[in-house]
């Protein structure tokens, strides 16, 4: 007791304590009272910025991933980092929807026309570089360019938030933070295994196809797109996917319109199989059945997909394998592969309950076929 | 001429600063500890009252951040680790199984070498994928 004493004295120290709690506890009260809600605008700014800087390193590391895949090729254009500087900040601009007829055939020519370019550069800065290193680096530079467009469009409501010191739209903002994170951190995490040629969970439905047409010949049904016949308990398959492995999606919806043509609507069924994005707490790699249209995308192979399909009155199932946003463009996990395989079951039993002997069927299985051939 | 930090050492700096407040809010929380002890004994119960209060204050936050750090450590560590990507290797003759790690150029449905056990066929890629860890598999 008496060392304890000597080495904290009690008087001195009590009232010390006393009188700065006497200080404090109004101080407080004023401060936030007048200042409380800055206070809470600077906090929010804070998490922005940290959020900001993430973001930034992020796109400096999927760009550097890039380079290095590029050089990795071999001999690359002088002027390579001008012109991936150019291609990270490329953009689309959307055809005027004042007047909607026809928007999707304008909205087509003005992806492909995208789509050419991006390669058309890719082939310039690595002259050596066979098709599908160019189909992979072109997906790479598009990852790169979107984290980069995540980074401008944060750091730009962020400045303005800060200039214009509007509580509504910083708090907006901060608020959108985790889901616009959540996203650059998928597309970060997907630079690797793109640069790697490996499949990604958004391949899931084009492995189903490949997995249904390997073996057989294959022709080109559209650009960038194969299909093979496939024979299955008397009726006739045409199974089509993107041409793999390198990392393209193919035009999977001039592919079934071409196909559907060629026999003059004459199709019993039309199966499409894609990855989908599950809800919160649904399992990875679950497939389910539906009706309709199964494929992501701007629309504009869908359109043309449901166009052709209400022209013939042929129906069309859907089988989607769930995953979530992280892994679809993440490399593929067991859970999805085994999906795959339940997926290929599921169009088994639909072509033996819905069609009949002799019937022609087509099994599209949709997606980024990265890593996977045919 | 300028010289870069390294990015490691910003990282350590960082988690050893937060480290050292932890143990200085400790220290002071048991110091006034000890001063709740004696004013206990000295029968004064409102500086008692007033310096457990802070030394209880203080003994959470610590924890409190210990326990952060603990968490933030341990993210930070599943980020840096990657989990590998297998590729499996199947022969369709006489179904010999392999997994081996990805090698670039490995693509699904590529034939890469003959078959170790029959020798009769080659054996193919039949899936590329990443091996999920058991924790992460139960979160999902």
């Amino acid at each position: 007791m008496s060392f304890i004493s000597q080495i904290a004295p009690t008087d001195q120290v009590s009232q010390l304590i006393n009188l700065l709690f006497q200080v404090a506890y109004p101080l407080f009260f004023i401060i936030f009272l007048l200042y409380g809600n800055k206070l809470q605008v600077r906090t929010w700014l804070w998490d922005i910025e940290k959020s900001l800087n993430k973001l930034k390193i992020m796109r400096d590391k999927t760009k550097q991933i890039t380079i290095d895949t590029l050089k990795d090729t071999g001999k690359t254009s002088d002027d390579m980092m001008a012109r991936l500087d150019r291609m990270m900040e490329f953009f689309l601009i959307e055809p005027v929807s004042l007047d909607p007829a026809g928007i999707v055939g304008k909205l087509d020519h003005l992806i492909t026309l995208e789509e050419e370019r991006f390669k058309e550069d890719i082939r310039l800065i690595t002259p050596s570089a066979n098709d599908i290193q160019i189909n992979n680096y072109s997906l790479s530079v598009e990852v790169a360019a979107a984290l980069n467009t995540f980074y401008r469009v944060v750091r730009h409501y962020y400045v303005q938030g800060k200039r214009t010191k509007s509580i509504y739209s910083i708090m907006q903002l901060q608020m959108s933070m985790p889901l616009i994170m959540e996203m650059a951190e998928s597309y970060s995490k997907a630079a690797e295994a793109i640069a790697a040629g490996q499949p990604i969970g958004d391949a899931a439905g084009a492995m189903v196809a490949g997995k249904l047409m390997h073996g057989m010949p294959t022709r080109k049904v559209a650009k960038d797109t194969v299909m093979a016949e496939v024979p299955m308990d008397g009726r006739a398959l045409l199974v089509l996917k993107a041409e793999g492995p390198g990392g393209t999606v193919g035009k999977p919806g001039d592919g079934i319109v071409n196909l559907i043509e060629e026999r003059n609507g004459k199709i019993a069924m039309l199966i499409m199989i894609d990855a989908g994005l599950k809800l919160e707490g649904e399992k990875s790699g679950e497939a389910f059945e539906g009706i309709g249209a199964a494929i992501g995308g701007p629309g504009v192979d869908k359109f043309k997909i449901e166009e052709v399909l209400t022209k013939y009155k042929i129906p069309v199932n859907a089988v989607v394998i769930k995953e979530s946003m992280v892994e679809s463009i993440s490399a593929m996990k067991k859970s999805l592969i085994d999906g795959v395989d339940d997926s290929i079951k599921r169009v088994r039993r639909l072509i033996a309950e819905k069609t009949k002997e002799g019937d022609t069927i087509i099994v599209a299985g949709i997606g980024n076929t990265l890593g996977v051939a045919q | 001429m300028t010289e870069q930090q390294p990015q490691k050492k910003k990282g350590i700096n960082t988690f050893s600063t937060f480290y050292l407040i932890i143990l200085l809010i400790f220290v002071v929380s048991m110091w006034f500890l000890f001063r709740a002890i004696i004013f206990y004994q000295e029968g004064l119960m409102d500086e008692f009252m007033t310096s457990t209060l802070i030394a209880a204050m203080g003994l959470a936050t610590s924890g409190y951040m210990l326990f952060q750090m603990r968490r933030r450590t341990e993210a930070i560590t599943a980020m840096v680790q990657k989990s590998e990507v297998v590729s499996v290797l199947e022969c369709a003759k006489c179904g010999f199984k392999n997994l081996r790690k990805f090698l670039k150029g490995d693509h699904v449905f590529k034939v890469v070498e003959l078959c170790p056990r029959c020798s009769a066929d080659s054996l193919m890629i039949t899936a590329i994928y990443q091996q999920e860890d058991e924790k992460a598999k139960s979160q999902a």
